[in-house]
């Protein structure tokens, strides 16, 4: 028919050139079918006949797949389709042949139109498959067969469908994991085991597929028949035909809800650590993480504490429902935890040791329950899973952290409880560093209620001299209103607003400030401060200023510790004596001066009279006046020094020929003693001149009176550094070492009952040492009973251009 | 004697000074005027001028400086020598400010006061 059909319409030479392949096709070992959209046999040649065992007569008019028997890989629609997209088909078709056996045969198939308005048809060329290729196949078969069966024992559930979604396979694993056996789920679309929310998920899933792409490890959720929901890891591989066309995908879903877990309960602990450490307060903290714990890692979560009575009180109850926690409340208050219980919070306190209770059977229920009714209320909560550990605080357990699963139908596993214990074990320590906490802070504020409550001032400055603490009295002393307004206010603010002055009432520089005298590396500081706010008419105010400093690691000031010792009234009280004794010294003078004149008017009558013995009385009188005036003098010195009204000179003088001046004055009255200068010390000096000398008379006639068995005395010049040492040294009673120091004490003087009495000693020996001080000098003792005294005094030579 | 004898003005507010002053110098052949309570102007117009005066710087009630500076404002008596004396050493200062030629502390010894009087008269 369809060479009829060429012949009409072409010319000679094609009809020619058609005949040629018409005999090359019938040559052809081939079986070459020529059939129409309806499969209907047009052409049958001879290669068709070989293979086949039917004669073209007996094939051309019947359907090929009827003929045939043909078994197709998928089905003969989809080649179908195929075809008609104008697509060559190649694949394997499994044919019966006139003689009933069956051939594997490959198969090549085109759709063709002779002419756009003719009906098409399809070209069919089938090769017989030799033995030797089909002993291979029934090799892969097998092949395939052992694959199937390693699918079949595979753990991970293994699936195929269609790329339109309808499950094809279905393993055993599959059925343990879905609980869907493979007869239910062969047939059904995939969306079986997808929840609802998840549907979209598919659509990606099938997308991918038809690009040709694989899914690796795709993490999702899937459902149970029972309507539970699993965690898998998906791996999806589209399928594809013998022809290389996705026809399909294969399913590998492994169940991860054990790592999941995990996962989540290494999140949930490291949630829960950073709640722990975020704050002191314990009880806020464990209520959090009670919190946190619901529904991911528990449905119920309590965690009770040991109260101080010794019972176990619930400090959190959580769970989704507030209207569960609130009627667990009940529950609690109904039935308190009975500590004597050998079982559950009670025994895990006791013990120390955690309960673990995976499976909580029905007897474990009536085991728990006092009656009957907390039994039906236990059993109506359906606890299937829990687990109790202990909070330890120093190996003593202090309370209990509970975890329960019910309603969620998950069992607790031992990764759970290792989760769990290490928790405990996070918040115990976290109620440690609580507990700590609060000691510390409660030691610290009765350190400040103490410091607050002394009557000193403290005060620490930072190395910057900035106040980092101050007290009360601190504040009070200082006359700050408030702590705060002390410590807020800058130190050159200070500086201006107060008038200071040492105890002399010289003005004292800040940088003489104990605490900064501290700070630029004196391992001590102290000084009388006097201060007045300036302006404000208010009382001046005198303190007595310590500072220490705290050194750091490294030896550095780190900070300055300053004890302000409030003195004022100790200094209005000196001061009134100073005044006294200053107005009495004047007072003094007055009947002195008369005594003196009245003297001399009885002296110059008795040596007109030429009476002797009177003139001698008289001059006794005069000389123990001249002592009276002495003691009145330097009482009325100290009193001003004290009060600061001593005025001091400062000019450039010469020590030495000082030295040489007060020796021949004090040698001029003494007739039992040779006073010797032994080297020179080639010093000026500035200062009061008239005070120094004053301090050389009162230590030659120290030296003349109190050795009166000696008949010298001797003093040494010299030169040490940039100092000028001068020594008086003498050869007399000398004085015991334990009054070294407080010879120089005001008004002190040497009494003891076995020693005589030396008047006068100290109030002599402390103006001169005050003095000296005044003139940065010093004065030392060197001395021992029987052996002699001498004293050295030490003075700074200053550079006269450094001098202002 | 030689000519008039010199007149000496002693202002001081304790009698006993007064006293054994105006014996002294007296026998040391000067005249004497004396005055417990610094008023010195009358004793001025009842005998002429003085040629020295002898003060103390605390009389009650007046402070000797305050007259010193007035002396040495007075045209008349600006040349008219004075001594101060005080039982406040640290006075000679003050003293010598406000004018005075010299200075004495009290309690004094007679030689060195009538050194110093000889010295200006």
């Amino acid at each position: 028919m369809l060479e009829r059909e060429y012949n009409e319409e072409e010319t000679q030479g094609h009809e020619q050139i058609a005949q040629v392949r018409a005999q090359l096709i019938e040559l052809t070992h081939d079986a070459t079918i020529v059939r129409d959209a309806s499969s209907v046999i047009l052409y049958w040649n001879r290669g068709a006949e070989r293979l086949y065992g039917w004669s073209a007569q007996e094939a051309i008019g019947q359907v090929s797949h009827s003929l045939l028997q043909t078994r197709f890989p998928v089905n003969r629609e989809t080649v179908d389709a195929l075809l008609a997209t104008g697509q060559p088909w190649e694949g394997e078709l499994i044919h019966t042949r006139k003689d009933g056996k069956q051939v594997v045969v490959e198969s090549r198939q085109m759709f063709t139109h002779v002419t756009p308005d003719q009906p098409a048809f399809i070209l069919e060329i089938n090769r017989d498959i030799p033995e030797r290729k089909r002993r291979e196949r029934e090799k892969v078969e097998v092949d395939q067969l052992r694959l199937a069966a390693i699918v079949e024992s595979s753990e991970d559930a293994i699936v195929s469908k269609t790329l339109d979604g309808i499950i094809t396979s279905w393993n055993l694993a599959a059925e343990r994991m879905f609980g869907y056996s493979s007869q239910e789920a062969v047939g059904q679309h995939i969306t079986l085991i997808i929840p609802e929310e998840l549907r979209a998920e598919e659509e990606m899933i099938l997308s991918k597929l038809r690009k040709g792409e694989r899914i690796e490890h795709f993490e999702t959720v899937r459902m149970r028949k029972d309507g539970t929901r699993l965690d898998i890891s998906l791996t999806i591989s589209p399928m594809k035909s013998s022809a290389g066309q996705i026809i399909g995908a294969s399913k590998i879903a492994r169940d991860v809800t054990a790592n999941k877990r995990l996962q989540r309960n290494l999140q949930f602990l490291s949630e829960a650590s950073k709640v722990l450490s975020s704050s002191l307060d314990y009880k806020t903290t464990l209520q959090t993480i009670a919190r946190l714990a619901v529904p991911h890692i528990a449905d119920w979560c309590s965690i009770r504490m040991l109260s101080e009575n010794g019972s176990l009180e619930p400090l959190v109850i959580a769970h989704v429902d507030p209207q569960k926690v609130q009627w667990a409340w009940e529950l609690h208050k109904k039935y308190p935890v009975d500590m004597r219980a050998g079982h559950g919070v009670a025994q895990v306190l006791r013990s120390g040791t955690a309960e673990f209770v995976p499976f909580i059977s029905d007897e474990v229920l009536a085991a728990t329950a006092v009656d009957d009714e907390q039994l039906a209320l236990l059993r109506n909560l359906g606890f299937a899973s829990g687990m109790t550990i202990p909070l330890l605080l120093e190996g003593k357990a202090i309370g209990t952290l509970t975890f329960a699963l019910a309603e969620s139908a998950r069992r607790y596993t031992q990764a759970d409880l290792t989760m769990a214990e290490e928790l405990a074990s996070r918040a115990s320590l976290a109620i440690q560093n609580a507990r700590l906490y609060r000691e510390v802070q409660q030691s610290r504020d009765q350190l400040d209620i103490i410091l607050h409550g002394v009557a000193d001032g403290i005060v620490v400055y930072d190395s910057h001299s900035h106040i980092i603490y101050a007290n009360d009295a601190a504040a009070q002393i200082t006359g700050s209103p408030t702590v705060q307004a002390l410590m807020e206010t800058p130190a050159t603010t200070t500086a201006a607003r107060y008038e200071v002055v040492d105890e002399q009432r010289q003005p004292l520089p800040p940088s003489q400030f104990p605490h900064r005298r501290v700070l630029s590396g004196e391992p001590e500081a102290e000084a009388v401060m006097g201060y007045k706010a300036r302006g404000t008419g208010q009382a001046e105010r005198w303190s007595l200023v310590k500072s220490r400093p705290i050194l750091s690691e490294r030896g550095e000031v780190s900070l300055v510790v300053t004890i302000i010792h409030d003195i004022t009234e100790r200094v209005l009280a000196e001061q009134r004596k100073d005044e006294f004794l200053s107005m009495t010294s004047h007072e003094l003078k007055t009947p002195v001066t008369s005594l003196k004149g009245f003297t001399n008017i009885l002296q110059r009558r008795l040596t007109k009279q030429g009476d002797q013995q009177g003139l001698h009385y008289l001059s006794r009188i005069d000389a123990q006046l001249n002592k009276l005036t002495k003691l009145i003098a330097d009482l009325l010195d100290i009193s001003r020094m004290q009060t600061g009204v001593l005025a001091f000179e400062r000019e450039w003088f010469d020590l030495d020929g000082l030295l040489d001046e007060t020796v021949e004055n004090v040698q001029a009255a003494t007739t039992t003693h040779a006073i010797t200068i032994e080297g020179r010390t080639g010093a000026q000096i500035l200062g009061d001149k008239d005070r120094l000398g004053q301090v050389f008379i009162n230590l030659l006639t120290n030296a003349v009176k109190y050795s009166p068995q000696a008949d010298k005395v001797l003093v040494h010049l010299s030169r040490e550094g940039n100092q000028a040492l001068v020594s008086v040294q003498d050869f007399g009673i000398g004085i015991d070492e334990v009054y070294h120091q407080r010879i120089f004490e005001r008004f002190y003087q040497v009494s003891d009952p076995e020693e005589r009495t030396y008047p006068g000693l100290g109030i002599g020996l402390y103006l001169s040492k005050a003095i000296l001080e005044r003139h940065a000098g010093s004065m030392t003792v060197t001395s021992r009973k029987g052996e002699g005294s001498t004293f050295a005094v030490a003075l700074p030579i200053l550079q006269e251009e450094g001098v202002k | 004697m030689q000519g008039r004898r010199k007149k000496i003005l002693v202002m001081d507010d304790e009698p006993d000074i007064l006293e054994f002053l105006q014996v002294i110098l007296e026998e040391e052949g000067y005249a004497v005027l004396t005055s417990d309570k610094g008023e010195f102007l009358e004793q001025l117009h009842n005998g002429g001028l003085p040629d020295l005066i002898l003060v103390d710087i605390l009389l009650s009630g007046k402070d000797g400086r305050a007259i010193v500076r007035h002396l040495k404002r007075q045209e008349e008596t600006r040349h008219i020598p004075v001594i101060m004396v005080s039982a406040h050493p640290g006075a000679e200062k003050t003293a010598r400010e406000a004018g005075a030629e010299d200075f004495l502390a009290k309690p004094f010894e007679i030689d060195a006061l009538l050194a110093k009087v000889a010295n200006y008269l």
